[in-house]
């Protein structure tokens, strides 16, 4: 934790500043007073009449006390840990961003995405922790990025669903995980930005050309409302091409092998062939995730068993399947409660390579015994 | 923060409220009377016409007793019979002193206690007198009365003094109202705190042969409190409190409250030839005794 020009390594060590502000508050308060008979009421009546009704002196906190106090608080700041900055340290910044389709839902109805008020939300608690001269990078879990500022293209759902990061990887000094709920993942290191976000009803999954949609009352079949999914397939022709027409027709997809449209789920051609897909997510692998590329020979029947070609492909062409535009699955459509923002610890740069600033722990240990053996041994009673 | 106690619901105990004397006691008080006499330490009387060690009409004559201030022989009786005598004026006949005892509840303060002091100076003042020849008639503010002819301070006085307890609610200014009591007494002793009697009001007991000395007794607390922190005064015989927090500069307010109080009792003894002196209860009995009544 950095404050007041230091950066602090036990910044949890500050509670102990509690003790010398507890010594000072009972060494002022007035006392309960003590019960005394004496035949002299009038002769302090007099005294109280003289000092106009103040009711008397509070207790004076005695300078050794003060000397112990003061020697109490420089001895907890140094088991704080303070340590100076040297000029021009580098420190990195990792931001883990969880781009699952929940992320892309709004945070409430007709409100913003919870990526984006996560995001409002890191700018917010995060941005000014950041050093002149620290490095950011922010990583989705397939994609790494360097710069100070979110990454543009990441507000755009990806086309293929990522899954979150995995959290528990990424859990130290320096780390922040941007998220909607908070990771089921324990956390000790890492700093947590979370959007939190209302329910978001909306479709689960498409069954044929009906769409299942989730709402709090629970799972509702839309009966053909499922959008239309495509498959375009480029240069693919004998038994392969016979049999995804039969795939195609079986799942409710329809073949067209024509520029790319909006609800294709599914793209097969040669190796080399990626007429039209030029605009698909840069980051779109080549296996399951709505692209087959087919090498030389591939898609014939070659061994002549027609069965265990039907099988293998229509297994390789299901997993190839993107899903449906617009699907989120229940579990990111339901609550997950309220925003969160949990400091956890800044990067140390001595584990960036960086030099290590001058530590004050010792001098103030020291200069915090010295000032007890003030108060001691220069107040003794 | 100032309360009027309510009896009954606000019994505190006093710390010191009894008086402990025993045969221990008396001798130290025979041994005072006995050095004070007999070592020519008694100063001259202030009083108006007394005299502590006679009066002066001469009387008669009594036999010397071993001690006994050699002026007071009659040489010329001694030549002409052969044995001694000394003269007894009218005062030391019959002499009448009157000790008049503060027992007021505030009169447990302490410790040590202020009664206990007042008890012992009290009682060695009757020894003093009755060792004189005179009649002592020891009054208490609670009402109790002992009435001591020559000569017999002993057992009576000291169940008279152990009977003692710090429980009136009136003090030493009710004693003085009560003049007539001891009308006939040539010295009039007062012996309590003195806190609740202005020195008008007693030095009013002066007249022609009458000799008056003012005995102020005061705990440790009452007589230099320093600084204290919070303290709930508590007056033992009106109940009344008062919430203070006693540091440094109240204390220092307090002593020069005090200072002044006392400073009119000591310019107004002496300007009636009155003996006046106030002691802390720490201070024993014979010390205060040598104090308001040596030369």
């Amino acid at each position: 934790m950095e404050f007041a020009g230091l950066v602090w390594e036990r910044p949890s060590a500050w509670w102990g500043l509690l003790v010398p502000l507890a010594i000072l508050i009972i060494a002022r308060r007035p006392l309960r007073p003590q019960l005394l008979a004496t035949g002299a009421l009038g002769l302090w009546r007099r005294v109280v009449a003289s000092t106009e009704g103040s009711g008397g002196e509070r207790p004076q906190i005695p300078p050794g006390l003060w000397w112990l106090c003061a020697g109490l608080v420089v001895g907890v700041l140094a088991l704080a840990g303070p340590r100076g900055r040297v000029p021009g340290a580098v420190r990195t910044w990792s931001i883990l961003v969880d781009r699952s389709p929940g992320s892309y839902l709004p945070v409430e109805v007709g409100g913003e995405t919870r990526l984006a008020r996560g995001a409002a939300l890191l700018e917010e608690e995060w941005r000014g922790k950041l050093w002149d001269g620290d490095r950011v990078r922010w990583f989705d879990g397939a994609e790494w990025i360097a710069g100070e500022k979110f990454p543009e293209s990441w507000w755009e759902e990806p086309r293929a669903p990522r899954a979150a990061p995995a959290w528990e990887r990424w859990d130290a000094p320096g780390v922040v995980w941007l998220c909607g709920r908070a990771p089921e993942a324990l956390r000790r290191a890492a700093s947590l930005c979370a959007s939190g976000g209302e329910a978001a009803p909306g479709p689960v999954a498409v069954e044929g050309g009906d769409r299942l949609d989730w709402s709090a009352a629970g799972l509702v079949r839309v009966a053909g409302g499922a959008a239309r999914r495509g498959v375009r397939v480029v240069g693919v022709a004998g038994v392969l091409a016979e049999f995804m027409e039969v795939w195609a027709a079986e799942r409710g997809l329809h073949l067209h092998g024509g520029a790319e449209e909006d609800g294709d789920v599914l793209f097969v051609s040669h190796a080399g062939e990626v007429v039209g897909a030029s605009g698909r997510d840069p980051g779109w692998p080549e296996a399951r995730s709505g692209w087959i590329a087919l090498r030389a020979g591939e898609g014939s029947l070659m061994s002549g068993d027609s069965a265990a070609f039907a099988l293998r492909w229509s297994v390789r062409l299901d997993e190839a399947c993107l899903p449906a535009a617009g699907l989120s699955p229940a579990s990111a459509r339901a609550p997950i409660g309220k925003a969160m923002w949990i400091a956890g610890e800044v990067p140390d740069e001595r584990r960036d390579g960086g030099p290590p600033g001058r530590a004050w722990e010792g001098w103030m240990a020291l200069l915090s015994c010295a000032l007890v053996a003030v108060a001691l041994l220069g107040y003794a009673r | 923060m100032e309360s009027a106690g309510k009896a009954g619901t606000q019994a505190h105990s006093l710390p010191c409220p009894d008086v402990r004397v025993d045969a221990e006691f008396l001798q130290r008080a025979r041994s005072l009377a006995a050095r004070l006499v007999a070592g020519g330490e008694l100063r001259e009387e202030s009083g108006r016409g007394a005299h502590l060690m006679g009066g002066e009409e001469f009387v008669g004559h009594r036999p010397y007793r071993a001690g006994e201030d050699s002026r007071r022989l009659d040489w010329a009786l001694l030549a002409r019979l052969g044995q001694p005598f000394v003269k007894v004026t009218r005062r030391e006949a019959g002499e009448e002193w009157a000790v008049l005892l503060d027992s007021s509840a505030s009169m447990g303060v302490g410790p040590p206690g202020k009664l206990q002091r007042a008890a012992e100076v009290a009682g060695a003042l009757a020894v003093l007198g009755s060792a004189q020849g005179a009649v002592v008639r020891v009054l208490a503010s609670s009402g109790a009365e002992l009435f001591l002819t020559r000569g017999r301070a002993g057992g009576e006085l000291l169940s008279f003094l152990n009977g003692m307890r710090a429980e009136a609610q009136t003090g030493m200014r009710s004693l003085v109202e009560q003049a007539r009591r001891f009308r006939s007494a040539a010295r009039v002793f007062l012996v309590g705190d003195l806190l609740d009697l202005k020195p008008g009001e007693a030095l009013g007991l002066l007249r022609r042969g009458r000799s008056l000395t003012a005995i102020g007794l005061l705990a440790p607390l009452e007589f230099a409190p320093g600084p204290m922190g919070r303290v709930e005064w508590w007056d033992p015989e009106g109940g009344q409190r008062l919430v203070l927090d006693v540091g440094a500069q109240s204390a220092q307010d307090y002593e020069e409250a005090l200072g002044k109080h006392l400073d009119g009792w000591r310019e107004a003894a002496l300007r009636h030839r009155a003996a006046f002196g106030c002691w802390d209860t720490r201070v024993a009995f014979e010390e205060v005794l040598r104090g308001v009544l040596g030369g």
